[in-house]
């Protein structure tokens, strides 16, 4: 005892040594670990309040357990697959659409610079609707989160059961903006440089807005940059994921020469 | 239920956190790699509070450490080589090397950064920071985040300077070095965060080498050469530095 309190005694560190030490090892043992993530406070008593306040909806542990689910855990384990596999919850698409549909019908397309020009104003203003859609919502961030559950704990039947709902909602999101993409080089005559994919295009538009997004922190302000891209040189204002966009969207697609525009003889 | 247990989770946050780091968990790790035995009397009252603190602290930690990872010093490692064999005689060649420089270093910045366990943890406190309830200890998170991102995105900044100016390129007004910056930090995490859940991303083959021969690409390589040439031009008032007398 003499001895062991003499070594601790020996190894008598200052404050902010001991502080020095500790952290660093904290962070050591979460790098090695990962934070803990979950729902654990989302109890059966708390949801099923919140059905009764929001649905009139009255239910128990009876209504549910062993029916539903065997326990509380198997159902927040339910809900963070929900997030997993929604990848696109914050309504971004159906927002998007909201804006482009009316823009599309009202670009002029009778040359190749001007089917250019429209593919810009696509990324500038679809490019902030985009963003401010990913921004305004909360549920994003949830899916950030159990990113982080599936990716950074240990491996175990839960964690697998997560990532392939993450994969599965990541792929179905994607689909469905290929589409969205696809429906938009065909209205204004353009097509991809050989040998880029619309998937690929796709795939790197999500990667920059979702990396857009957590760079912004919650912070639903968006930078505005003006640039003399309207007609005459005027001052546009343009947000910089537009930017990259309009970047991204120059890079992938090219006037497409064998286009006809619908309805021209 | 699903539908009500995703209301709420949406209005207070997930359960994110450094539950299990304890005093006692992080004495035994100090103690086998360090040699230094500590015990509780060591810090309670005199470094923290309490146990929450400390974890606080950690968590502060990792969020001011920013959100590059070891993503910076394998991109300079593996760009390095490549800067000095870049022909910087003609525009044309500087457009080709920094091309070049898309190509090799956004692999291995990509690489980096999904790769770090560290980073992941870093996106870990944003969301803790995003998602929990505004209370003090949340707000010193997500002031330390604002700090990190802030100091790591000079450190970015100052070396895309110094690339510059090596082969002779600015930023195409109005926009600027830290915008082009923000952007390739973007999409960096946009596709690390991809990579995450979609683990194996195939190469893309493009006729990009001597004579048209095929290359390697990553997507974001691909990303990053078209934000570069958005951002930057040939910068007319620049001259190949002379060597020698």
């Amino acid at each position: 005892m003499v001895a062991e309190a003499r070594e601790v005694r020996r190894t008598r560190r200052s404050r902010d040594e001991l502080r020095g030490l500790l952290v660093d090892a904290g962070r050591a043992i979460l790098e090695d670990e990962g934070l803990t993530v979950g729902a654990g406070d989302l109890t059966f008593k708390r949801v099923f309040d919140h059905v009764e306040a929001t649905t009139g909806v009255r239910l128990t542990n009876a209504s549910v357990i062993s029916r539903i689910w065997e326990n509380q855990e198997a159902f927040r384990a339910d809900v963070l697959v929900a997030i997993a596999s929604t990848a696109d919850a914050s309504g971004e698409l159906d927002r998007s659409i909201e804006v482009l549909a009316p823009l599309l019908g009202s670009f002029e397309l009778s040359s190749p610079e001007a089917r250019i020009r429209s593919l810009c104003e696509l990324a500038r203003v679809g490019g902030e609707a985009s963003m401010r859609a990913r921004l305004e919502t909360r549920d994003w961030s949830l899916w950030v989160g159990v990113w982080v559950l599936a990716v950074t704990t240990r491996l175990t039947d839960r964690r697998r059961h997560i990532h392939q709902a993450l994969t599965g909602g990541l792929e179905a999101t994607t689909d469905v903006w290929e589409q969205l993409f696809a429906g938009i080089t065909a209205h204004l005559g353009i097509r991809l440089r050989q040998p880029l994919t619309l998937r690929q295009f796709t795939v790197v538009v999500s990667a920059m807005v979702e990396g857009s997004a957590l760079r912004q922190g919650g912070d639903t302000d968006l930078e505005v940059i003006a640039r003399p891209t309207g007609p005459d040189g005027e001052l546009q204002e343009w947000t910089l994921f537009g930017i990259c966009m309009e970047a991204l969207a120059l890079r992938f697609f090219e006037i497409d020469p064998d286009w006809e525009q619908a309805g021209v003889a | 239920m699903l539908g009500a247990g995703l209301a709420i989770l949406e209005e207070q946050g997930l359960g994110v956190g450094a539950g299990d780091l304890t005093f006692k968990r992080v004495f035994d790790r100090v103690e086998a790699e360090a040699g230094v035995r500590l015990t509780n009397a060591s810090v309670i009252r005199r470094v923290w509070e309490n146990q929450a603190e400390f974890q606080d602290d950690v968590l502060a930690l990792v969020a001011s450490a920013g959100d590059s990872g070891d993503e910076m010093g394998d991109t300079a490692a593996a760009l390095m080589p490549l800067l000095e064999s870049i022909d910087r005689s003609t525009p044309g060649g500087r457009w080709l090397g920094l091309s070049e420089v898309c190509r090799v270093g956004g692999a291995a910045s990509l690489r980096a950064l999904a790769d770090s366990r560290s980073w992941s943890l870093w996106v870990g406190v944003w969301v803790l920071a995003v998602t929990s309830p505004p209370t003090e200890r949340v707000r010193r998170i997500r002031q330390a985040l604002l700090d990190g991102y802030g100091a790591t995105t000079d450190l970015w900044s100052e070396l895309y300077s110094a690339m510059l100016t090596h082969v002779g390129l600015r930023p195409r007004a109005p926009l600027t070095l830290r915008q082009f910056t923000v952007s390739v930090g973007a999409l960096v995490e946009g596709c690390a965060l991809r990579a995450g859940a979609e683990r194996d991303q195939a190469a893309i083959l493009r006729p990009t080498g001597p004579d048209g021969e095929l290359q390697e690409w990553t997507l974001f390589g691909i990303g990053l050469e078209a934000l570069a040439f958005q951002f930057l031009e040939v910068d007319p008032d620049w001259h190949l530095p002379v060597i020698g007398p």
